[in-house]
C-alpha cells in the first residue's frame, strides 16, 4: 500500500479469477475443502478482512463466502496453539508447513504439505502439541463453516479454552464483551458480566 | 493433540502441472510467471516465521536467487522509509484491511493485484501512514537476491527507519555488525571494506 510509489502493472481480479465459477453454496465442509483446493488456493481476501493477531499467530482470510470461509495462519516461532475448541463451527486445517516442523520434501515443502484434519465438529477440542515449539513458526490453512446467526470474524476469536494471552485476551473481549473468563482462558458462549 | 488425518495431498501430485523454469531473465519476468502460475503456496519446508513490530511474514516460494514473501501487516500501522541493500523487489498490494473500496466485480480490494516499480538495491520505499487506518493490509514482496546464501526476508535486509524492537532483534541475530540505533538500522555489506 504505497500510493507514492509507481504503479508498474495491474492484474485485474476479474480476468484473473475468471476461470473460477464459485458456487451458491456447498453441502459440507468436505466439499468446501475440496472445492477450494481443486481451484489451486485462490488468494480472493476480501476488501475488509481483519488481519488478527494474537500472541501465537497471525492471521488474515484469504477466501470467503458465507457460511464458508478459509483463514490463512502464521504461528509465530517456538510457539504452539493451545488447547481449544470453536463452538458451533466446522474446522478442517491443512497443513502448509515451513518452519523445519518435519523433512523436506522434493518440492522443497514440508513433508506434512497437504495433511489435512478431520472435520473438527462443534465444541470438539483441539491444539495443544507442545512438540510444535520447538519449530521457527509454520503456516496453516483453516477451512471453517460458521454458524447461521454468528457474525464471521475469525476462528482465533470464536473461541473456548486456553487463550495465546494477553494480546489474545484483547482480542476475544473486543469482539465479545464478557467472553474472557479469567486472564488465560476465554469461553465466547459464555459471559461473565 | 494430534487431529485425526482426513487426506493428505501430495504436494508432489498437487504442483505436478505448475512448471518451474531453472531461472528467470529478470525480477519482472519471475513475477509474470509466479502470477500466471497462479500464486502457488509451495513454502520452503525451512522457512521462517519472520515475526517484525508492525508485521509477520513468510517465504511462500523460493528458487535459486528469487523468491515470494507474504506480508501480513498489523491492523494500524505502517511501513516506514526504507530500502533493500543487495536486492531488487517488486511489491503487489493483496488488499484486506477495509481501508480502500471493494472491486465492483468481485469481493477484493481495489488495490489487489496492484504491483509498483522495481527497486534496485537501495531505493527507498515505505513511509505512507495512511495505512494506520486499517485493519491491517496483505502483500506480496517480489524479491531477486544479489546472493542467494544471505537469503532471508526483506524485514531483515534492512537499511532505514526501524518498525521496533523486535526487527532490531531481528536484523541483530542474522547480522550481528548491522547498525541498529533506536529508530534506525542498517545492513552492512559483508563483502565492503
Amino acid at each position: 500500500m504505497n500510493p507514492k510509489q509507481e504503479l508498474w502493472k495491474k492484474c485485474s481480479p476479474a480476468t484473473y479469477f475468471e476461470n473460477i465459477e464459485i458456487p451458491d453454496t456447498w453441502d459440507t465442509i468436505e466439499s468446501f475443502t475440496n472445492w477450494y483446493l481443486e481451484q489451486r488456493m485462490p488468494l480472493m481476501i476480501p476488501w475488509d478482512a481483519e488481519v488478527i493477531r494474537t500472541d501465537d499467530a497471525t492471521a488474515i482470510c484469504i477466501f470467503r463466502k458465507p457460511p464458508y470461509q478459509v483463514e490463512l495462519y502464521l504461528i509465530h516461532p517456538g510457539l504452539s496453539v493451545a488447547k481449544h475448541a470453536h463452538p458451533g463451527m466446522d474446522v478442517i486445517t491443512m497443513t502448509l508447513g515451513g518452519g523445519k516442523i518435519d523433512t523436506k520434501s522434493v518440492t522443497n515443502t514440508s513433508t506434512s504439505w497437504g495433511d489435512i484434519s478431520e472435520n473438527l465438529k462443534n465444541g470438539e477440542f483441539h491444539g495443544g502439541q507442545t512438540i510444535l515449539k520447538k519449530s521457527l513458526g509454520f503456516a496453516l490453512m483453516s477451512f471453517e463453516k460458521w454458524p447461521a446467526d454468528v457474525p464471521m470474524t475469525s476462528a482465533a476469536i470464536h473461541w473456548v479454552g486456553e487463550t495465546a494471552g494477553v494480546v489474545h485476551d484483547k482480542l476475544i473481549s473486543s469482539h465479545h464483551p464478557g467472553a474472557v473468563l479469567q486472564e488465560g482462558y476465554a469461553n465466547i458462549s459464555q459471559n461473565n458480566t | 493433540m494430534t487431529s485425526p488425518i482426513w487426506k493428505q495431498f501430495n504436494a508432489t501430485d498437487f504442483f505436478k502441472n505448475l512448471y518451474i523454469p531453472d531461472d528467470w531473465d529478470n525480477l519482472e519476468s519471475f513475477v509474470e510467471w509466479y502470477m500466471e502460475s497462479k500464486i502457488p503456496i509451495m513454502i520452503p519446508w525451512d522457512a521462517n516465521v519472520i515475526r517484525s513490530d508492525d508485521a509477520v511474514a513468510i517465504c511462500i516460494f523460493k528458487k535459486g536467487n528469487y523468491q515470494v514473501e507474504f506480508y501480513l501487516e498489523y491492523p494500524e500501522m505502517y511501513i516506514r522509509k526504507h530500502a533493500h541493500p543487495r536486492m531488487e523487489v517488486i511489491v503487489m498490494d493483496m488488499g484486506g484491511g477495509g481501508l480502500t473500496p471493494r472491486q465492483t466485480d468481485a469481493d477484493v480490494s481495489m488495490l489487489w493485484g496492484r504491483a509498483y516499480q522495481k527497486l534496485k538495491p537501495g531505493d527507498y520505499h515505505g513511509g505512507d501512514t495512511s495505512s494506520k487506518l486499517s485493519n491491517g493490509f496483505v502483500t506480496l514482496a517480489f524479491q531477486r537476491w544479489e546472493n542467494q546464501e544471505e537469503m532471508t526476508s526483506a524485514a531483515i535486509l534492512w537499511k532505514g527507519e526501524l518498525q521496533g524492537p523486535l526487527q532490531a532483534k531481528l536484523i541483530k541475530e542474522h547480522y550481528p555488525d548491522a547498525i541498529v540505533e533506536e529508530n534506525y538500522a542498517e545492513v552492512i555489506d559483508k563483502g565492503a571494506t
